[in-house]
């Protein structure tokens, strides 16, 4: 593997891949890597240079979307209220119904050239994984459904008015992290995305619960599928408590269950080691067809039969399910022969409905929407909805709502920054890039290797626990000169199918904003682009830099102190690529700490 | 592409500049208290974290007498290590070395390599994230700490110039708690990427230096990041990558761990103070699929693992015999027993290694025992040794630091096994320990 190529300099601006694009691409890991646990830490004090506030509009499309965009910010404007809070609130109430939101121009995207994103789920194991009665299957056929997912995720995240629902659609996949390169996922991953995730992102945690440990990409990914009586596998158990409810916060480690203290309703407050592997136990058998080799002994038995062909769905193994008694958390749980699901169903129950699983749930996605380290006050509101409507079918729906409404949500700024999907796509929504995402395009792929090296590429976190949600992770030099690279590279990508037309729109949407010719000015076009991207005016330093660049008259000799003179937009030439100059100050704004802040 | 020397990074150098934002820059306290020494200040130290839960029964597997027994029939009578395939080892035949890791058993029987018996936390964890993150904060027992242990150890060194370019490098995509509150730290994956050169042609070097002059003067966290990035930037397009000729032309395996490695050995010998590398490996978590013999996932990582140690061995040998020590470890081992996918689950008490031509070869430490009422809860090694008594024999003796507990919240009995060749300096305890103020006294 050649890790060292050559670096590569352009020597035209034809259009080409990103440079971390090369003959032999990224290994894929092999099983998951539990790489770095979150961080603790706050910003040290001494740091805290004040961070002048935007808008409301723009903080909470910062924070609750993928980043403003003009389509967004004109459809607020036009909603009702005396106020500009008044319309947030507006703004709000629609994001927690997306199906009331007109999303056509998603749906028709994710109609140029998609070809798996309506198969059932038999149909990702029998075309993507296991032909019945055997045959090879492509690589790329093995991976189609998973990059597909991908593609539709970049379409959906860039252009979806329902935005609420993508933030949440990522914070689920993470909280229910399945790595996408793991064995056997790729194939079924719209499955995961469409059927376990998606449709209870604003819904009820029970249920997507119940999904995912039913979903062969969970039970392949954390080897729940191939766990039997005779000697359990514990690493979907541990990740259920851990990871996915109770959360290891109360996790009491090496410990007798009866020393657990118990809340005031009855309830063992945490769980210990005995718990991870009671749990297991629960979990034998719980399998899916394709998981054992037994699955695929019909091949061996002439004539064969493809009818016999495993088929990837979840699968009840009662042979290898324990049937005795299983004390979780001090309670016991009972097998039920005229309904085998119920011991582990009675668990998942009692799971959901803890308040430690509420307190863990709502600390996240106060982390995800409002700081690192949320006040407790909005993270005990949180819970105490989720917790009170556990079985409602619009519980996360409800508590978004609190969460959102909240002062803390409202009123605080720059706690959070964008990680590098985030950071890219509030980016490509600046600039309303309009590139198709269309698998069948080559180009497609290049953006999919392309973000590779941000160290956020969708699904792609190889441990259990999902991306870290803190800022002192993402504030690497490899994570951060990544994510710039591939930023400075969409804001300038050209269709060389189509007569080099740039995917992005930024001088349409420059002269929309500047209709006068002789407005379009060094200054006048940077102290616009800043706004626009990062809510509030530049600093004197940043604006003249920015402006000093914008007024180069050739690749080298600036214009001097006039800024003031007018840039003509229509061309593109030797020397001043006036065109290609304001791509790059777009660029180059998205690069700075002001644009990271949410 | 523009290039920029040493002297001219640290004559702009953010690293300067960012002395004011208040004792976050390396050199703060050693300017006041000792001159900086100027070059390389002491031993690099490489520290290999293998995420995941390495098997370390499977890595140095028994070989003879009760433990053999237990391991190979009760325990694992499908996934064991047979004591006719495990590579002998010097001066025993208790255990050997997997048969993959023969650049491991090479080192080891020169004398170059230690392994420690059964390590673990002092508290057992089963949870990766858990265990790794004590690991990594360098207390089990204040868990809120904002700081890692490495970035303590950089407070507190008294050494480290105070003009160090780039002391320490995390060389993967994802950063460490081990760094955390360190913006010093440089987390890079691969350096041959590691410039803006995705921008037109014509001002790529000019949009870089733009950039540098809008993230000049930081004040916040961001902007500082933002600042490092781009001046550890002009400090690798300021090395060679593409010629690089390792010494004793070691031969770094494919992957991403041997490009880690050649990463670290490039830097250490570029004379930019490099004194720390932290690197983090995955793929450890064989809870599916470990795979027997010199086959599956465990003997492949296995395989990449000691070949890439064995290379960064020979490699810096060459040119600074005596003057690194590599150290080996995980979170956790893994469960004695084999589980229903001839795999292992989580476990406890594990082997670390210490690499280095100042290491005395050998085994150390107690190692438990396999017979059930040895197992710690019946079901894991146990773990006889502190890993921080590993760690601490090394920063005492080799990287001349002896703020023990202020670098390990709550370590009050460090106990040396002999591992390393140094002047054995008395540690210190105390947590409050305030580098300033201590080392006038030093």
């Amino acid at each position: 593997m050649n890790l060292y190529r050559k670096k590569h300099h352009p020597a035209s601006d034809k259009n080409l891949p990103p440079k971390s694009i090369g003959p032999v691409q990224h290994k894929a890991t092999p099983a998951f890597n539990p790489g770095t646990a979150a961080s603790m830490t706050q910003v040290p004090s001494q740091l805290r240079g004040g961070i002048p506030t935007p808008s409301l509009t723009h903080r909470v499309l910062s924070k609750m979307a993928f980043g403003s965009n003009q389509a967004d910010l004109d459809h607020i404007s036009g909603l009702g209220g005396a106020s500009e809070m008044d319309r947030i609130l507006a703004y709000i109430d629609e994001q927690l119904e997306p199906d009331l939101l007109d999303d056509s121009v998603v749906d028709n995207m994710l109609n140029q050239g998609f070809q798996t994103l309506n198969k059932t789920q038999q149909q990702f194991f029998q075309q993507h994984v296991h032909i019945p009665g055997g045959g090879d299957i492509p690589w790329d056929v093995h991976i189609q459904p998973g990059r597909e997912t991908v593609y539709a995720t970049f379409i959906r995240a860039i252009n979806s008015k329902r935005q609420l629902q993508e933030m949440m659609a990522d914070f689920w996949h993470n909280h229910f992290n399945v790595y996408m390169e793991g064995d056997n996922i790729q194939p079924m991953f719209v499955h995961y995305d469409r059927d376990v995730i998606r449709p209870e992102v604003l819904g009820n945690f029970r249920n997507m619960l119940y999904e995912v440990t039913r979903s062969n990409c969970m039970l392949s990914y954390l080897g729940n599928g191939v766990n039997e009586q005779s000697a359990p596998n514990e690493n979907y158990a541990r990740e259920l408590l851990e990871l996915h409810t109770i959360s290891a916060a109360n996790y009491f480690g090496h410990m007798p269950w009866q020393d657990v203290p118990v809340d005031g309703q009855g309830r063992r407050t945490g769980y210990v080691e005995a718990d991870v592997q009671e749990l297991a136990r629960a979990l034998t058998g719980w399998s899916f067809s394709g998981a054992s080799w037994q699955d695929y002994q019909y091949l061996y038995n002439p004539p064969i039969n493809p009818n016999l062909a495993p088929t990837g769905l979840f699968m009840f193994r009662s042979d290898w399910h324990d049937q005795g008694i299983k004390r979780v958390m001090g309670t016991d749980f009972l097998y039920d022969s005229n309904n085998p699901e119920k011991d582990v169903n009675d668990i998942l129950d009692m799971l959901a409905e803890h308040p430690a699983t509420a307190q863990f749930l709502a600390l996240k996605l106060c982390r995800r929407f409002i700081a690192d380290e949320p006040p407790q006050s909005i993270v005990d509101q949180v819970a105490n909805t989720l917790q009170q409507n556990w079985q409602a079918s619009d519980q996360i729906k409800q508590a978004m709502e609190v969460l959102l409404k909240s002062n803390e949500f409202l009123s605080t700024w720059g706690e959070k920054i964008k990680r590098p999907f985030e950071k890219l796509i509030s980016a490509l929504r600046q600039i309303e890039y309009g590139f198709s995402f269309d698998p069948t395009v080559e180009y497609t792929n290049w953006h999919h290797w392309g973000f590779m090296d941000s160290g956020q590429h969708p699904f792609h976190w190889t441990s259990p626990n999902g991306y870290p949600d803190y800022k002192s992770h993402w504030l690497g030099a490899s994570s951060t000169m990544s994510t710039w690279k591939f930023i400075q590279w969409t804001s300038r990508f050209r269709d060389g199918h189509n007569g080099d037309v740039p995917f992005n729109q930024i001088v349409e949407i420059t002269k929309t904003a500047f209709p006068n010719p002789s407005d379009r000015t060094a200054n006048n076009m940077v102290d616009f682009w800043y706004q626009r991207a990062c809510g509030i005016i530049p600093d004197s330093n940043s604006q003249d830099k920015l402006a000093k660049f914008m007024s180069y008259q050739d690749n080298t000799t600036p214009v001097g102190s006039d800024r003031n003179t007018p840039i003509d937009l229509d061309s593109n030439d030797w020397p001043g690529y006036n065109q290609e100059r304001l791509f790059a100050v777009v660029s180059t704004i998205f690069l700075t700490a002001e644009f990271s802040y949410r | 592409m523009k290039k920029m020397n040493r002297r001219k990074f640290l004559k702009g150098s953010g690293l300067v500049s960012v002395a004011g934002l208040g004792g976050l820059q390396l050199g703060f306290a050693n300017s006041l208290v000792r001159g900086g020494s100027g070059g390389s200040g002491r031993d690099l130290l490489v520290y290999v974290f293998l995420n995941g839960g390495m098997d370390g029964l499977n890595m140095v597997p028994p070989r003879s007498g009760n433990d053999y027994v237990e391991y190979s029939t009760t325990l694992r009578p499908t996934l064991h290590i047979p004591n006719t395939e495990s590579l002998p080892l010097n001066g025993q035949n208790a255990f050997g070395m997997h048969p993959s890791a023969t650049g491991l058993a090479s080192l080891f029987n020169s004398n170059k390599m230690a392994i420690v018996h059964a390590t673990g936390l002092v508290v057992p964890n089963r949870s990766h994230f858990e265990a790794t993150r004590f690991m990594e904060l360098g207390s089990q027992s204040v868990t809120t700490l904002g700081t890692g242990w490495l970035t303590r150890y950089f407070n507190s060194s008294l050494h480290t110039p105070d003009d160090a370019v780039m002391p320490s490098i995390v060389p993967s995509y994802n950063n460490t708690d081990a760094v955390l509150g360190d913006p010093t730290a440089l987390v890079m994956a691969n350096p041959q990427e590691f410039s803006l050169s995705d921008g037109h042609w014509a001002w790529t070097d000019e949009m870089q230096d733009i950039l540098g002059e809008i993230y000049t003067n930081p004040n916040t966290l961001e902007q500082l990041v933002g600042s490092q990035t781009l001046n550890a930037s002009s400090i690798i397009q300021s090395i060679d990558w593409d010629n690089y000729v390792p010494g004793n032309n070691a031969q770094y395996p494919d992957g991403f761990l041997g490009q880690q490695l050649r990463t670290v050995a490039q830097l250490y010998k570029n004379d930019v103070n490099l004194e720390v590398a932290y690197v983090p490996t995955g793929g450890w978590d064989t809870h599916t699929g470990q795979g027997t013999g010199t086959t599956g996932q465990f003997a492949d990582l296995t395989s990449e693992l000691s070949a890439g140690l064995h290379a960064l061995y020979q490699d810096l040998t060459a040119s600074h015999n005596g003057r690194f020590t590599i150290i080996v470890q995980s979170e956790f081992g893994r469960r004695a027993y084999e589980n229903s996918d001839n795999s292992t689950d989580h476990g406890y008490g594990n082997p670390m290694f210490v690499i280095g031509d100042h290491v005395n070869g050998g085994f150390y430490g107690q190692f438990p025992g396999l017979a059930p009422n040895q197992l710690y809860e019946g079901d894991d090694v146990e773990a006889t040794v502190d890993f921080r008594d590993v760690v601490s024999e090394v920063l005492l003796k080799r990287q001349h630091n002896r703020f023990l507990g202020y670098i390990f919240p709550g370590y009050n009995d460090y106990t040396p096994l002999g591992l390393v060749n140094g002047v054995e300096l008395n540690p210190v305890y105390e947590e409050n320990y305030d580098p300033l103020f201590t080392g006038t006294f030093d």
